[in-house]
C-alpha cells in the first residue's frame, strides 16, 4: 500500500492536521529533549571519569586514626616498595584551599616535577611542563574552575595563599588546564611539592597520602591484605571504589531524572491517550468518510500510525538535535550544574561529545512505541464501529 | 441482483430497551434497476440503504448481492465489497474539509492497485460528468452545498461501482442543483447502474428514468 497515492494522501493529511501535530510535536520535543540531554551529559561525563580515574594511581593509602584521616609518615613509602608486586610508590601532599572571595574550596596537589608520576595525567603534565622554568619561582598550574574565580577578582598573574604560619604565600600563575581535558581538575592547583606542604602546613617528613603502582590487577587483593596486616590504622582505597564512588554519584543523579523523566513521559501518553479517546469531530468524520468509501480497518490503523508515527520520529530527532546542541556545544547550561554539583566548584568544563547509540535506541523505543500505541488504541476503537453509525 | 430475505434490523441501547427499525423485508433489485425508496423521516429509509451498502449489518435476514450473502462478510471483504461495488451518496457533506476536490474524489482508490495515471484518467472523467473540473484545485470547505453535492457523487462514481446508492441526495440542495443531481443520474441509469435512492423528495415523483417505487413505513414495505 506504501506507494505515491498513499505518501501523497498522507502528506495531505499531515498538513491539515498540523495545528494538531505542531502542538503534540512541541510537548514531544520537549520530553525527548530533556532525557536526551540526561543521557548525553551522564554519558559524557562516564566517559571522562572513565579517562580520569583509569590514569589515577592503583591504591590509595592514607594513615587513620579515630575516623580520622592524618598526614601519613613518609617512612612507610620504602616500606611499601618492598612489598613484591608493587611497582612504584610515591607520597602526596594535597588539601583543600579556602578561597574567601568566592566563598569555594580549591584543591592544592603538591607534585616531586623531578619523579615518575604513577597518575599518568600529571606523568603528561610533567612530560610537557619546563621544570627549569616551573621551579624558577613559585608556580602554579589551575584548573579552568580556580581561574574563572581568580580572574573575577584580577588575580591574572599570582594569588597569594596564607599558610598557618601566618605568613603570606605568593604563588604565579604558570598555566590553566584545558576546560575538555579532564572535568575532575576544575578546582586543582598543582605546584610543587615543596611549596603545597609550606602552604598545607604539612610537617618534613609526612604526606597527606601514599600512592601504589600495582600494574597486576590480579594481585591487587593479595597486596591489599599485605597492607592491612602491616598498618592496621590505615585506609586503602582502590581505584575501582573511586570508580565506584564517582558511578554511583552520577547514576543516582541519572535515576533522579529517570524518574522524572518516566512521570513526564507517562503524563504525555495519558494526556494523548485521552486526546485521542475523546476523538474529535473531525478525526471520526475522517474515519467515517474512509471506511465508508471502503477502507479497511487495518488501512485505516496503518495510515494512522504512518501519520503519527512521522510525527513521533521527526519529535525524536528534533529532540535529539536540540539536546545534542544545548549539551555538546552551549555546555548544558543549568542541567551541568545539577549534575557536575559535587565539585565545590561551578563547573566550567565543556562536553566531550560520547553518543550511546544502544541508549538512543531504547529512548526511541521508549518514547515512539507508547506514542503510537496511545493513538493507535482510541484510533481502532473508532474503526471498528460501522460506518453507518460513525456517519450519523 | 440485489435481494434482501426477511431482513430485520434491531438497535439495542441496553438488554431492556431496543428499537426495531427494519421488519423482515424482503426486497428485490433487478440489475440496471432504479428505485426509489420513499417515506417519511424515521420509517426506516437510511436503515435499508446502509444494510444494501454494507455499512451495517442486519440482525437477521439474507442481503443476497450477485448471489453473495454480504451480510455474512467480515470486515475484509465487506470493504472491498463497499470500495468496488458501492458508490454512496449521503445528504450530508462527508468531506475531508481540508483537502481539495481531486483529493476527496480520489479517496476510494488510494487503497486500490490503480496506478497513478489511471487514477487520473478515473478522475477527469467522473470530474467532467459530474461537472466539478473547474473546481479540482479548489479546497472542499470553500465550495457552495452544490458543488459539495458534485464532489460526493464524482467520489463515489470514482470507482466505477455497480450500486449507487444515494440517501436523500437533495435534502440540502435548492432546485436548480436538485435538477443537476437528476441530471446525473439519469446518465448514470444510461449507463445500465443499479440506482437506490432513498428520498421523500416530491421532485423523484414523475421522473420516467425510475423503475420503481417502494414505500416503507415502521420498517415495513408497503
Amino acid at each position: 500500500m506504501l506507494n505515491k497515492k498513499y505518501i501523497n494522501f498522507l502528506s495531505l493529511l499531515l498538513m491539515s492536521h498540523r495545528k494538531k501535530h505542531i502542538a503534540i510535536s512541541f510537548i514531544s520535543v520537549v520530553v525527548i529533549f530533556i532525557m536526551a540531554s540526561v543521557l548525553f551529559i551522564s554519558s559524557s561525563i562516564q566517559k571522562d571519569i572513565n579517562n580520569t580515574l583509569s590514569n589515577q594511581a592503583d591504591i590509595t593509602l592514607q594513615k587513620y586514626k579515630a575516623g580520622k584521616v592524618l598526614n601519613t609518615p613518609n617512612a612507610w613509602i620504602d616500606e611499601f616498595l618492598q612489598i613484591k608486586g608493587v611497582s612504584n610508590a610515591q607520597g602526596r601532599v594535597y588539601g583543600m584551599h579556602y578561597y574567601e572571595p568566592a566563598g569555594n574550596y580549591f584543591m592544592i596537589v603538591g607534585v616531586d616535577v623531578f619523579d615518575t608520576q604513577i597518575v599518568k595525567t600529571l606523568q603528561s603534565l610533567t612530560n610537557t611542563l619546563n621544570i627549569k622554568e616551573f621551579l624558577k619561582k613559585d608556580n602554579m598550574i589551575i584548573g579552568s574552575g580556580v581561574k574563572k574565580h581568580f580572574d573575577e577578582y584580577a588575580y591574572y598573574d599570582y594569588y597569594s595563599f596564607r599558610p598557618p604560619d601566618r605568613s603570606i604565600q605568593k604563588v604565579f600563575i604558570y598555566d590553566t588546564f584545558s576546560k575538555e581535558s579532564d572535568i575532575v581538575s576544575n578546582d586543582m592547583i598543582i605546584m610543587d611539592i615543596d611549596l603545597a606542604r609550606k602552604i598545607l602546613g604539612v610537617e618534613e617528613g609526612y604526606v597527606t597520602d601514599i600512592i601504589l603502582e600495582i600494574p597486576n590487577p590480579l594481585e591487587l587483593e593479595i597486596i591489599k591484605t599485605k597492607l592491612i596486616i602491616s598498618h592496621f590504622d590505615m585506609r586503602i582505597i582502590k581505584k575501582e571504589d573511586i570508580k565506584k564512588y564517582y558511578k554511583n554519584l552520577f547514576n543516582y543523579k541519572g535515576g533522579v531524572f529517570l524518574i522524572f523523566y518516566t512521570v513526564v513521559l507517562i503524563t504525555f501518553l495519558l494526556i494523548l491517550y485521552q486526546r485521542y479517546s475523546m476523538i474529535a469531530y473531525v478525526d471520526s468524520k475522517e474515519i467515517a468518510i474512509l471506511r465508508s468509501v471502503g477502507w479497511r480497518i487495518e488501512s485505516v490503523l496503518w495510515l494512522k500510525v504512518s501519520e503519527n508515527l512521522l510525527v513521533a520520529i521527526f519529535a525524536y530527532l528534533s529532540g535529539i538535535i536540540v539536546a545534542y546542541f544545548y549539551v555538546y556545544i552551549l555546555d548544558a547550561p543549568l542541567l551541568r550544574d545539577i549534575f557536575l554539583g559535587y565539585s565545590n566548584l561551578t563547573q566550567d568544563v565543556s562536553f566531550s561529545p560520547n553518543i550511546d547509540l544502544a541508549i538512543l535506541s531504547i529512548l526511541f523505543l521508549v518514547f515512539v512505541i507508547p506514542f503510537v500505541i496511545a493513538i493507535i488504541i482510541p484510533v481502532w476503537r473508532v474503526s471498528i464501529i460501522e460506518p453507518s453509525e460513525l456517519m450519523r | 441482483m440485489i435481494q434482501l430475505k426477511k431482513v430485520s434490523k434491531i438497535f439495542t441501547s441496553n438488554t431492556t430497551d431496543f428499537f426495531q427499525a427494519l421488519h423482515e423485508i424482503d426486497l428485490l433489485i433487478e440489475d440496471g434497476e432504479f428505485l426509489v425508496l420513499k417515506g417519511i423521516s424515521g420509517s426506516g429509509k437510511s436503515t435499508l440503504l446502509s444494510i444494501i451498502a454494507g455499512m451495517m449489518k442486519p440482525t437477521s435476514g439474507f442481503v443476497m448481492v450477485d448471489g453473495e450473502n454480504i451480510a455474512s462478510l467480515s470486515d475484509y471483504h465487506i470493504s472491498s465489497y463497499r470500495n468496488s461495488k458501492v458508490g454512496f451518496i449521503t445528504q450530508s457533506f462527508h468531506l475531508l474539509d481540508e483537502l481539495s476536490v481531486e483529493d476527496n474524489i480520489t479517496v476510494p482508490l488510494i487503497i486500490t492497485d490503480l496506478s497513478n495515471k489511471q487514477v487520473n484518467q478515473q478522475l477527469l472523467r467522473v470530474m467532467k460528468l459530474c461537472n466539478i473540473s473547474h473546481k479540482a484545485k479548489q479546497k472542499v470547505s470553500t465550495l457552495s452545498g452544490g458543488e459539495k453535492q458534485r464532489t460526493i457523487i464524482a467520489r463515489a462514481l470514482i470507482n466505477e461501482p455497480k450500486i449507487i446508492i444515494c440517501d436523500e441526495p437533495t435534502a440540502n440542495l435548492d432546485y436548480h442543483n436538485s435538477i443537476n443531481f437528476i441530471e446525473i443520474v439519469t446518465q448514470l441509469k444510461e449507463l445500465n447502474k443499479t440506482i437506490i435512492i432513498a428520498t421523500h423528495d416530491p421532485i423523484f415523483d414523475k421522473l420516467e428514468v425510475v423503475d420503481k417505487v417502494v414505500h416503507i413505513s415502521d420498517g415495513s414495505l408497503e
